[in-house]
Formats: C-alpha cells, sequence, structure tokens
C-alpha cells in the first residue's frame, strides 16, 4: 500500500451548525467522490482508522489551562469566537482529529504507507498553544510535528502551509525552531483572515529564517503556485534537507470557495502535490503526511481538488483532474494576472531571505 | 409478432424437441402448500416440486424449451415458482456474450479510459449534469457496431439522463436487450459499475430470452439470486448479473435442507463444478464479486468454481489429457458426439443414460478404454480435489448429477467425510422451491421531488423534509414485509431484515437544503421458508 488516507466516520459529525461555512457537505461530497472513483479499492490505498491523541501529546502545544476551557464548553457549550464555537461532544472530535494527523504520521514512520492524508475535521491551523480561532481548536498539525519531533521519529521537519489563509497558529508555534521550517502561502493579509503572514514574518532567535510567508494578491491561480514552489519552496527545502514532508492542505484558494478570492484549480492542487511528492522521494524516503485545513466551497471543487491530492500522492495519472466545465466562467472571472506583483514579493523575500539560504545568494 | 420475439421463438424451436426424461422421487412431511424451484443447469434444467411432505422431480435436457416443459409438467398450480438458472453464466464462461462496445461518461476524475470509450458529459455527485453529450461524437464512437453495447456514466444512479440520452441514440444500431445501463447498477464505484454493466450487456440477451420462455407458461415467477435473495422477474431484467451466481447460494440452501448439515458442498454440473461453504445452515456472502477479470458491485454467495463438468470437453490430444473448459455438446451417453468425464463413469462400470453408447466411444479412441478412463475421471477428480483442499473441508457434500458417483473418490482422496444426499442431483432446484420469500426491495427517496419508488414503482409522498436515515431504512423494512406478505410469506419468514444498500445525500443549492436523496437496498434474510422446515 502507498497511501493511506486516515478516516473516521466521526469527521462527519464536527458541524458547527447547519448553516456555517465548516458544514459536514465538505467531507461528504469528497467522500462520494472518492467512492464512486473506486479509490478506497484501489490496491495503492489503503483507509486507516485514527486513533485518538493522549491529553500529554495535546500538551506539547497546547496549555493545560485552555484545554481544561475546551473540556467545559464541550459538556455546557460556549463560544471562543464568533466563527468558533464548541457544542456538546466536541471534544472527543477535536481529539481524534489530531489522533488522526498522529496516526498519519505514525503510519508514515513505521513504514505502513509511503505517505498519508488525514481527513480530519475540524481543522487546526489557526490555533494557538493558548487559545483556538477561525474554525480551528487544536493544532493538528504542529501537535504532530511536536511529537514526531519528541519521540525522535524524524529531526527536521518542512510544513508547506497553502490553506488560503496565514497559519498563524502553526507559525506562532514553531516561531522560534530551527528544526521546524514552515512555509506558508496565503492570500495577502491586508485583504484576508487573519490578516498577518507578511514578508518579515522570518522566524526569532535561533528560528531565524525558518519562517517564510509568501503574500498573494487575490485572483492568483495555478502560475503564481507553481512559480512560488520553483523559485523558494522547492530549493529552501531541499537545502533544509528534512526527514519529514508535511503539508497543511487547505482547499480555501479553490477559485469557487465563498471566503477567499484566489484560483487555484484541482489541476493546480494535484500539480503541487506531485511536486511535494517528488521531493519527498528525493529528500525523505518519500515521507510525507498531509492535513485536511480549511476549504468551505461545498458547492463546487473540493471533491476534485481531494481527489487530484490522493491521486498525486498515490502515484496515480492527474491528466483528468480538473472542475467540471460549468465552472470555466467562474475561473475567468475570479483569476487575474498577478505575476509582476508576485516577482516584486519574491525578489523582496529572497532580499530578506538571503543571509539564512545559500540558494539566494 | 415482432422482430425480437421472433428471433427469441427462433433460438428456442432450434433446440429442438427432444423428450424429456422423468424421474419421480418422495420423502419428508410437509404442510400442503405447492412450492416449485426451478435449476436450469448448464446440461438439464431440473423441476422440483414440494408439496405436502413429497419431493418429485423432472429432469429436462436443455435442448428443448426445457423450462416450459418442465413447468407443464410440475409446476401447475404452484403456489411459488422460483428459478435460479445457470444459463448467463455459462455465457460468460463458454465466452459466447457476444463482444461489447463499452461507452464512458466519466467526466472529471480518475483516467479510466482503459475501460472503454469515453464520450464528453458528466453528472456530478449531487445528481446534476454539469457537462452535455456531444452528439456528433457520440454518433462517431457509436458507429463502431459491436454485438452488444453497455453505457456508463459516473454518478448514473443519481441521475441516468445522460445514459438515457445515449441509449436513445444507441436504439438506432441496438435492440433494447443487448444494451445494458450503468444506472441499473446499485452502489457508488464506477469502475465496479463498468465491470457490472458489461457483463450486463453479454447475458441481458439470454436472461431476456429465458424470461419470456417461463413467461409464457406462468404469469408470475421469482428469480433466485446470487446472495440468496429472490426477487420477481420483471426487477431481475434491470441488472441481471445479480442472477449470475445464483448456483452456489441454491446448493447451499438445497443440501442444508436435505441434510442439515454444515460443510463443503461439491456440486457438479455438467458444465462447471461449484464449491460453496456452509456454515450455521448459510453461505456466506461477498459483497463484491470479481467474475472473469471484470470488479463487479455484485453481492454473492462466496463460491468458486472451475469449468469442468460431466459433459466438459476432453482433450485427449494433450498430454496429459485436458478436461474442459468447454461444453460442447451432451455426453455421448445422451446423444452428443464427443466423450466426456460422465462416458468415462459408464466405462467403469455405472449406467448413466445410454451407457453402451459411452462404452462403444470410447473403445473408438483406444484400444485401452478403461486405463483412458481411468485417466479422465482420475484427472477429473483430481482438479476437484485441488480445489476443495483450499479450504481444508472436515466434511463434503456432494451434489449435482455426477455427486453420487464422485464423492467416494473425492472423499478417499481428500481423507474426509463425504455425504450425498437423496435428491443430491437435484439439490439446487431443492434450495430454490425451499427458499423463503426472501424478497429485495429497491427503494429511493426523494424529497424534492415527494416521490418514492420502491421495485420500480413510484409513489407520491408529498414534498417533505428530510428523513433520518433509520427513519429510510425502517421504512424500508416495513415495506419490504409488506410485499413479502402480499406475496405469501408467514410472519415468521420476514422477521429477519437485512440491509444490504445505503446512500444518502443532501441536495444543495445556493447555500439552502433544497431536499434529500437516499438510495436504500433492503432483503428478507435469505434462509429455508418455514412453511417447509424440516
Ligand atoms: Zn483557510
Amino acid at each position: 500500500m502507498r497511501t493511506g488516507i486516515i478516516y473516521h466516520e466521526a469527521y462527519l459529525k464536527h458541524e458547527q451548525s447547519p448553516t456555517h461555512p465548516e458544514r459536514r457537505e465538505r467531507l461528504a461530497y469528497t467522500l462520494d467522490q472518492l467512492r464512486e472513483e473506486g479509490i478506497f479499492e484501489d490496491p495503492r490505498i489503503g483507509i486507516i482508522p485514527p486513533r485518538e491523541a493522549l491529553l500529554d501529546e495535546i500538551l506539547l502545544v497546547h496549555e493545560r489551562g485552555y484545554i481544561d476551557l475546551l473540556k467545559r464548553m464541550a459538556v455546557s457549550g460556549g463560544s471562543i469566537d464568533l466563527d468558533t464555537r464548541v457544542s456538546a461532544g466536541m471534544y472527543e472530535q477535536m481529539v481524534l482529529a489530531a489522533g488522526g494527523a498522529l496516526t498519519a504520521a505514525e503510519k508514515v514512520f513505521n513504514g505502513k504507507v509511503r505517505n498519508a492524508f488525514a481527513l480530519i475535521r475540524p481543522p487546526g491551523h489557526h490555533a494557538k498553544p493558548g487559545i483556538g480561532a477561525g474554525f480551528c481548536y487544536l493544532n493538528n498539525m504542529a501537535i504532530m510535528v511536536k511529537n514526531v519531533i519528541e519521540k525522535d521519529m524524524a529531526e527536521r521537519v518542512a510544513i508547506l502551509d497553502w490553506d488560503a489563509h496565514h497559519g498563524d497558529g502553526t507559525q506562532e508555534i514553531f516561531y522560534n525552531d530551527p528544526n521546524v521550517l514552515y512555509i506558508s502561502i496565503h492570500q495577502d493579509g491586508r485583504t484576508l483572515y487573519p490578516g498577518s503572514g507578511f514578508v518579515d514574518e522570518i522566524g526569532l532567535g535561533r528560528g531565524e529564517g525558518y519562517n517564510i510567508c509568501v503574500p498573494i494578491p487575490p485572483g492568483s491561480s495555478d502560475d503564481t503556485y507553481r512559480l512560488i514552489l520553483n523559485e523558494i519552496y522547492i530549493p529552501v527545502v531541499e537545502e533544509f534537507k528534512p526527514d519529514l514532508i508535511a503539508i497543511s492542505a487547505g482547499q480555501d484558494n479553490h477559485f469557487t470557495d465563498p471566503l477567499t478570492s484566489l484560483a487555484l484549480t484541482a489541476q493546480g492542487y494535484a500539480q503541487m502535490m506531485r511536486e511535494a511528492v517528488k521531493l519527498s522521494e528525493k529528500l525523505c524516503g518519500e515521507r510525507l503526511v498531509t492535513l485536511l485545513e480549511g476549504g468551505y466551497s461545498v458547492e463546487g471543487g473540493l471533491p476534485y481538488v481531494n481527489l487530484g491530492i490522493i491521486a498525486a500522492m498515490a502515484g496515480m495519472s492527474i491528466d483528468k483532474i480538473r472542475e467540471p466545465e460549468v465552472y470555466k466562467e467562474v475561473l475567468n472571472r475570479r483569476r487575474r494576472n498577478v505575476r509582476g506583483r508576485v516577482e516584486r514579493t519574491l525578489d523582496e523575500l529572497r532580499h530578506i531571505l538571503r543571509d539564512y539560504w545559500d540558494c539566494f545568494r | 409478432m415482432d422482430g425480437e420475439d421472433k428471433e427469441i421463438k427462433d433460438w428456442v424451436t432450434r433446440q429442438g424437441s427432444k423428450k424429456p426424461k422423468i424421474f419421480m422421487g418422495r420423502t419428508g412431511k410437509f404442510k400442503k402448500m405447492k412450492f416449485v424451484g426451478i435449476d436450469v443447469g448448464g446440461t438439464n434444467t431440473d423441476a422440483v416440486e414440494i408439496e405436502d411432505g413429497e419431493i418429485s422431480y423432472v429432469k429436462t435436457p436443455n435442448e428443448t424449451e426445457s423450462v416450459v416443459k418442465s413447468l407443464k409438467k410440475i409446476g401447475r398450480d404452484a403456489d411459488r415458482i422460483v428459478v435460479s438458472s445457470s444459463l448467463p453464466l455459462n455465457v460468460l464462461h463458454e465466452r459466447k456474450g457476444g463482444a461489447t462496445k463499452i461507452i464512458l461518461i466519466p467526466g472529471p476524475g480518475l483516467d479510466f479510459s482503459y475501460l472503454g470509450s469515453t464520450v464528453k458529459g458528466y453528472v456530478n455527485h449531487r445528481g446534476d449534469i454539469v457537462e452535455e453529450i456531444d452528439p456528433d461524437e457520440l454518433r462517431e464512437e457509436l458507429s463502431d457496431k459491436k454485438d452488444n453495447l453497455a453505457i456508463i456514466g459516473k454518478f448514473s444512479n443519481r441521475n441516468p439522463s445522460l445514459e438515457k440520452e445515449v441509449y436513445e441514440e444507441a436504439l438506432n444500431l441496438y435492440k433494447d436487450s443487448e444494451i445494458a445501463l450503468g444506472e441499473d447498477v446499485q452502489g457508488l464505484g464506477f469502475p465496479r459499475r463498468v465491470g457490472t454493466t458489461i457483463l450486463n450487456a453479454k447475458i441481458k440477451r439470454s436472461v431476456y430470452s429465458l424470461t419470456k420462455e417461463i413467461r409464457a407458461v406462468s404469469s408470475s415467477f421469482f428469480y433466485f439470486k446470487g446472495d440468496g435473495g429472490i426477487i420477481p422477474d420483471f426487477v431481475a431484467l434491470e441488472n441481471p448479473m445479480e442472477l449470475v451466481n445464483s448456483s452456489p447460494a441454491t446448493a447451499a440452501l438445497g443440501s442444508y435442507y436435505l441434510t442439515g448439515e454444515d460443510g463443503l458442498v461439491v456440486d457438479i454440473g455438467g458444465t462447471t463444478t461449484d464449491f460453496v461453504e456452509i456454515v450455521n445452515g448459510r453461505p456466506r456472502i461477498s459483497e463484491y464479486i470479481t467474475l472473469f477479470g471484470h470488479e463487479t458491485l455484485v453481492r454473492s454467495a462466496e463460491a468458486w468454481a472451475i469449468p469442468v463438468g460431466g459433459d466438459s470437453f476432453i482433450r485427449f490430444s494433450e498430454d496429459p489429457l485436458r478436461i474442459g473448459p468447454e461444453r460442447r455438446e451432451n455426453a455421448v451417453a445422451f446423444g452428443g458426439r464427443y466423450l466426456t468425464p460422465t462416458d468415462a463413469l459408464n466405462c467403469l462400470g455405472e449406467e448413466i443414460g445410454d451407457y453402451k453408447k459411452s462404452i462403444e466411444a470410447m473403445k473408438e479412441v483406444s484400444n485401452d478404454s478403461k486405463s483412458l478412463s481411468d485417466d479422465v475421471i482420475d484427472a477429473f477428480v483430481e482438479s476437484i480435489c485441488r480445489e476443495s483442499s483450499k479450504v481444508n473441508p472436515s466434511k463434503i457434500i456432494c451434489t449435482g448429477y455426477l455427486g453420487r458417483y464422485l464423492a467416494p473418490m473425492i472423499g478417499r482422496r481428500l481423507g474426509c467425510r463425504y455425504i450425498t444426499p437423496e435428491h443430491a442431483e437435484v439439490a439446487n432446484a431443492v434450495g430454490a422451491a425451499v427458499s423463503r420469500i426472501s424478497l429485495a426491495l429497491y427503494m429511493r427517496i426523494d424529497t424534492d421531488r415527494g416521490k418514492m419508488v420502491c421495485n420500480g414503482e413510484v409513489e407520491d409522498i408529498g414534498k417533505r423534509g428530510s428523513f433520518d436515515p433509520e427513519e429510510i431504512v425502517s421504512i424500508a423494512r416495513e415495506k419490504v414485509r409488506e410485499l413479502a406478505m402480499e406475496e405469501g410469506a408467514t410472519e415468521e419468514d420476514v422477521e429477519d431484515v437485512c440491509l444490504t444498500y445505503f446512500d444518502s445525500y443532501d441536495v444543495i443549492r445556493g447555500g439552502y437544503r433544497n431536499g434529500q436523496i437516499s438510495n436504500c437496498i433492503v432483503q428478507i434474510s435469505p434462509g429455508i421458508s418455514s412453511e417447509v422446515a424440516r
């Protein structure tokens, strides 16, 4: 088996309210698509049930006081912020999502699979040690990476966070850490929540240079991501030589997403994943873990995006991965020529980072 | 008479009009109801009637209007007729299904072009048509005419319109009975729906003919499915692959009825030998079987078969000689021209059919016809034992028309107990006859359109909100119980209902939940009817 999909029926249950964007159709439609494509029966792919994360594993990232608060709210109900409510029974779902991330890493490191995609909910990359935010409660990625390093499975981990939003939670947790390279490609913080993630956020102390933010303008599409992968992500990761490649695979940069203004296509996601897979083959024995983050477009692209990501991870053909043609017009309306602005951002980044990375000298 | 009817008529007439042989027997004690089970094997059609404690049967060679003749002899005023037929399976075994043109409407996703010809068009996961068919491309693709046609669209069981569009166009070139549609195959899983539909295209015609033949003498009957369920004949015509592997389940039910014992059933027929394990009185069920290299969505009793049977053609010219895989004609003892294992048994002292003819014919092939016959039976028993030993049986139950001749040899070679029950030669037909009304119900509820469809019949339920899955399943359970009891099932027999498929999705447009579409298949759990309980 090449690719493990970490999935549990409970991931379908997480629903803050029927009209909240982070609702269950998101996964339900994807699962229907995967079933119809025969993904679950393909010998290259295996479904792996998640385990629950242990309290000690969560406490490597989050503060005890915050966890106690979450547990209390999961009994009585409550709200972290306007977007992030806690309802009864939700703590178990969070623990199972974080556990899904841990399961993915364990299966990859014990050689059961070459790479793994954790189809987990709720997402995590905005969650900070002491507080959740933006639909996120526990930082699944950070919990996974901290545990992988703590348990001596890896020394260095490279995270690529391609969610449309800046992963401010993950960034904060590893901001001083030279063993975790955090690269985030996201819609410019001046135009989107959480309003951070600018080029000068490069890490602190020993972690200086190991935090890279690539803000991109609304309307950015496949070519922008390809450019950033080629110019920044691939050279830096090759120089960093990680033991594990991890991806926060948000899907809200898709051109049908109602909450953001980016214009990535399913084919674009599949190609990005294929590049990441190639990199994992070259640098770290194919070890790659992908975690689901945000992505709220229930109407359009999600089934094709997830399919494209899985196909690329499992080494299947991605030639026919695309959205149905009815969406062409939506894409054309949303996609803009941003090449010049992106080139300027990249020049600026290379300049800022030249003292930390040989590839930028 | 339209062209198609004439063709079927011709097909039936070509089979000749040999007089059927009739055997009769009796056993047991039952209530005064009359149940008929028909098993169309590769060589003979067996019809069993169980009435008031008696089993009687007619064996009719297939080279006649065998089912019709059997029913005229035995099926008069039956309370229930259940038909199990290996005809479609044999069509596939003998590769007589013809060449299939495969038209796929896959839209975006994984690359399925290796499975067939791809045309434009796409139905998405919610059943919306999001890409249209290109009529010119379609006509061009269809012009490459083959014997039959399989049309499969992605998510077609959520909206069959595009498949229907291809079907309408294809009717210019194909008959309805030569076209199979993916929408008739329940369940998500495009590659498996493709596999199932391709096989449906190859067998549809033979199931049509059989159905017409039976309908001519009996206005209503049931088909026995591979998973032991039974369905009204008209429901079966949509997805005939459900019938294709019925023989193992009938053999299991029949053997258990006749012996009351678990074990490995070795059903030695004319064309194939089937193997099925009985555990706690029932066969195990496989969710999705693979047949002839095609992955399918067909549920079936867990069984396996080898293309070796009493009528198998023998390749004497090969060294060592080879039995099967095809059946050319009857055994010489039953008027055929080619020697078979049945004839070899006659040369070793059995008296099956016109055994003297077998002996004469064998002498023409070899001076030492006895040792040649030994070689044939040795090879025959060896291939059966090789398959049996895969499950290390502690007991074998030999059925089928050669079961009683070969059971001692097989048992000895395997070193295990063997049983050949009385009526073993018609165990499959007995299995069909004693089956409870394990009726399957295909239900689809569409709250947006306010419709419920049960086994093809549309019912208005009015506009309403969505159902809980539990609610849908319990509606289906009640409904199938009701239908089975209308068909005459006892209350005891309908207690146990299993859910074999469920799929429900919300139709959401512009951020609002417009409706909910649910598909569900429930089935009265297969088993022996309380009316004929041992
Ligand atoms: Zn996001």
